[in-house]
């Protein structure tokens, strides 16, 4: 039996801590007094309007501007003889904003219009919206959530408690149990009953760092004013702690930990649509296989990293064909050096690199979210929270994941197309098509989430 | 600013009105306006139908503009806008169920023939009649995701073959219709209909009709 190691290099693991407490906080929150003058909208007002679509149709009308030298009465004259049923003038200077007559559609006003010497230009009105931008103090240091356009695919799907993950790993920081404590900003994050495959209990709790990492970079609590975010925040998370302390783990109890979530049943039915594998080992196992395999005849998306070694072909389970196998790209999406690659890679996202700083905001390019000191963690405090940046294809695995969380929840029930639907939209990367280094690409959990139309 | 559109559509509606009232020389054919209404599918491309529309057939709306020549032909033209709603889905490849998304789609169809019809003489109180007709068909596919929308359109050659039953009581006309209309390579380059390799918007159809003619 192979012996399992999570999916983080080897060095550098963690570089750069924030504290959550104490007198000199790197990032100070921002002091508020009882009423100091300062208001806020609510912004889930905000992003119910925008769900609903705008409620003119801002996209149907054109903008035109005339050329100085012609007056109100020429400007009305263009306007009626292009099609355009209706024109407002703008208070600041000879621009209209003309809605067509009815069967006229704007593109065919707009040639109309740009075809007359008396316009300067003319173009289809466009239409903006407000972007859903969660108000979390570190927001701004999480790079990972830029780079695969995390704000517009919240505006679209942000996950829902009836789709969980279940996040196969050292455990998780979710409850008070003995000398363990629930981190900080899971405040508002869904917990299913956990499992320990070490113990056979429900006490699935946190003995290393590096679930409680992976699981918040899923479902941290999102838009709470504090902390960092997760992507599918909404989704409630399963712990299944099938790693130790040391960040080791078997076959058998992968494969033990696999038959729990899948086997789970909440009120009859059983809400883990996907399961989480930042781990991998070289071993190929027929009794994980099988596991992964009930797992995917159930309905559930299973994803895993491709391991942090640079070698090719990737670990197991992600190997297995009918796993989803993510890789790792930093900043300027370039294959992160330690991110392992071969046939059966599938997907990136963005796991970092620690060396570099891409994005120039003075941190090192790791995945930041909450987690415990893990120095602290080897002599039995599991309470010493705080921010981290952390690389690997462990951090990258659960952005796929989460993604394939919102995927369901938004109506995609088979794995088989959830992992079409992230392939199909993937970002290209390297050679034109999948390619052993890239596999199809990085995410682009927007584009993933619009479908398909009939024709587009 | 004048309304130039509907000022157009008036003087049109006067003019088949005034055809359809002002006397005519004898011997010359029975011209007709005639409204229709009824169910439009895109049984052409029954998976991409069914993904993005499930079970909701199309709702068209046309009117048209005829002569008889005789007892036996009819010719016209005719314009139609058939709507209909559905979601954007996902579908793996060709063999695989759609899943739909909940992102709102509407397509619009807008077409223009120009046909032709021969009846068969009485039948009872009805005339059977046959006919085909060809034109221009042009579609806008609109999807609403999440405050966006996403457009897409087109124009494309259609082709429509029918039948159906007619009576005639005194100037009003009244018919059952159906048949069948082609609209080849109108989609299939992107989206669900390229999935499941179809490029037809056309399908079966049946429509009622009304009419008022005058000799």
């Amino acid at each position: 039996m192979g012996k399992r190691t999570f999916a983080t290099p080897g060095l550098a693991v963690l570089c750069f801590g924030l504290a959550l407490h104490g007198s000199n906080p790197p990032f100070p929150a921002p002091a508020v007094r009882a009423d100091d003058g300062v208001r806020v909208i609510d912004a889930s007002q905000l992003e119910l309007r925008a769900a609903l679509g705008p409620r003119t149709d801002y996209a149907s009308r054109v903008v035109v501007q005339f050329k100085d030298t012609v007056d109100d009465r020429a400007a009305e004259r263009c306007v009626s003889d292009a099609g355009g049923a209706r024109a407002t003038r703008s208070a600041f200077g000879r621009r209209y904003v003309v809605e067509p007559m009815a069967g006229l559609d704007p593109a065919g006003l707009t040639q109309r219009l740009r075809s007359m010497p008396e316009v300067e230009y003319a173009e289809p009105d466009g239409v903006v919206h407000a972007h859903f931008a969660p108000n979390d103090s570190l927001y701004s240091l999480q790079w990972h959530l830029k780079t695969i356009g995390a704000e517009r695919m919240w505006d679209i799907q942000k996950g829902d408690a009836s789709v969980a993950v279940a996040v196969l790993d050292t455990g998780v920081a979710y409850e008070d149990f003995g000398p363990f404590r629930k981190a900080p900003d899971f405040g508002g994050t869904v917990f299913l009953p956990g499992f320990n495959v070490f113990t056979h209990d429900s006490h699935a709790n946190d003995d290393n760092f590096h679930g409680t990492h992976v699981a918040s970079i899923i479902a941290e609590a999102t838009n709470n004013g504090a902390g960092a975010s997760g992507i599918a925040y909404q989704s409630a998370i399963m712990p299944v702690k099938v790693l130790d302390g040391d960040g080791f783990g078997s076959n058998s109890g992968i494969a033990e930990g696999i038959d729990y979530a899948v086997n789970f049943r909440q009120g009859g039915v059983n809400p883990v649509r996907v399961i989480n594998l930042s781990l991998g080992g070289s071993t190929r196992s027929q009794a994980l296989q099988s596991a992964v395999d009930r797992a995917v005849a159930a309905g559930i998306t299973v994803v895993a990293s491709a391991g942090n070694d640079n070698t090719s072909p990737i670990d197991f389970p992600a190997g297995f064909s009918n796993v989803i196998a993510v890789g790792s790209v930093d900043g300027r999406k370039v294959k992160a050096p330690y991110s392992s690659f071969g046939a059966d890679l599938d997907l990136m996202a963005p796991g970092g690199d620690l060396r570099r700083d891409d994005n120039g905001d003075g941190r090192p390019d790791g995945v930041l979210q909450q987690t415990f000191d893990p120095a602290s963690a080897t002599q039995g405090r599991y309470d010493n929270f705080a921010y981290y940046f952390v690389v690997g294809t462990s951090q990258a695995a659960p952005q796929v994941s989460a993604l394939a969380a919102l995927l369901a929840r938004q109506g995609i029930k088979d794995p088989k197309a959830i992992q079409a639907a992230m392939e199909q939209t993937a970002e290209d990367l390297g050679p034109p098509g999948r390619d052993d280094q890239f596999g199809w690409g990085l995410i682009r959990p927007s584009e993933a989430l619009k479908g398909l139309g009939l024709s587009k | 600013m004048r309304m130039k559109g509907s000022g157009l559509g008036f003087i049109a509606a006067a003019g088949v009105v005034a055809s359809l009232v002002t006397p005519r020389p004898a011997g010359a054919g029975e011209i007709a306006l005639t409204f229709d209404a009824g169910l439009r599918t895109m049984s052409n491309s029954p998976d991409t139908e069914k993904a993005i529309f499930g079970s909701k057939d199309g709702i068209g709306y046309g009117l048209g503009l005829s002569y008889d020549r005789g007892s036996r032909w009819r010719f016209g033209v005719e314009g139609r806008r058939i709507k209909r709603e559905g979601e954007r889905a996902f579908a793996a490849d060709r063999t695989s169920e759609a899943f739909r998304l909940g992102h709102p789609l509407t397509l619009t169809l807008t077409e223009g023939l120009a046909s032709a019809a021969f009846r068969f003489g009485k039948l009872g109180p009805v005339a059977p009649y046959v006919g085909v007709g060809a034109g221009v068909v042009s579609w806008n596919e609109e999807s609403h995701i999440a405050g966006l929308i996403d457009r897409a359109r087109g124009t494309t050659g259609i082709f429509e073959a029918r039948l159906g039953l007619e009576r005639q009581q005194g100037p009003v006309r009244l018919g059952l219709e159906g048949g069948i209309t082609l609209a080849r390579n109108a989609i299939g380059g992107g989206g669900i209909s390229k999935v499941y390799e179809e490029t037809d918007l056309g399908g079966l159809f049946v429509v009622g009709k009304i009419g008022f003619s005058r000799k």
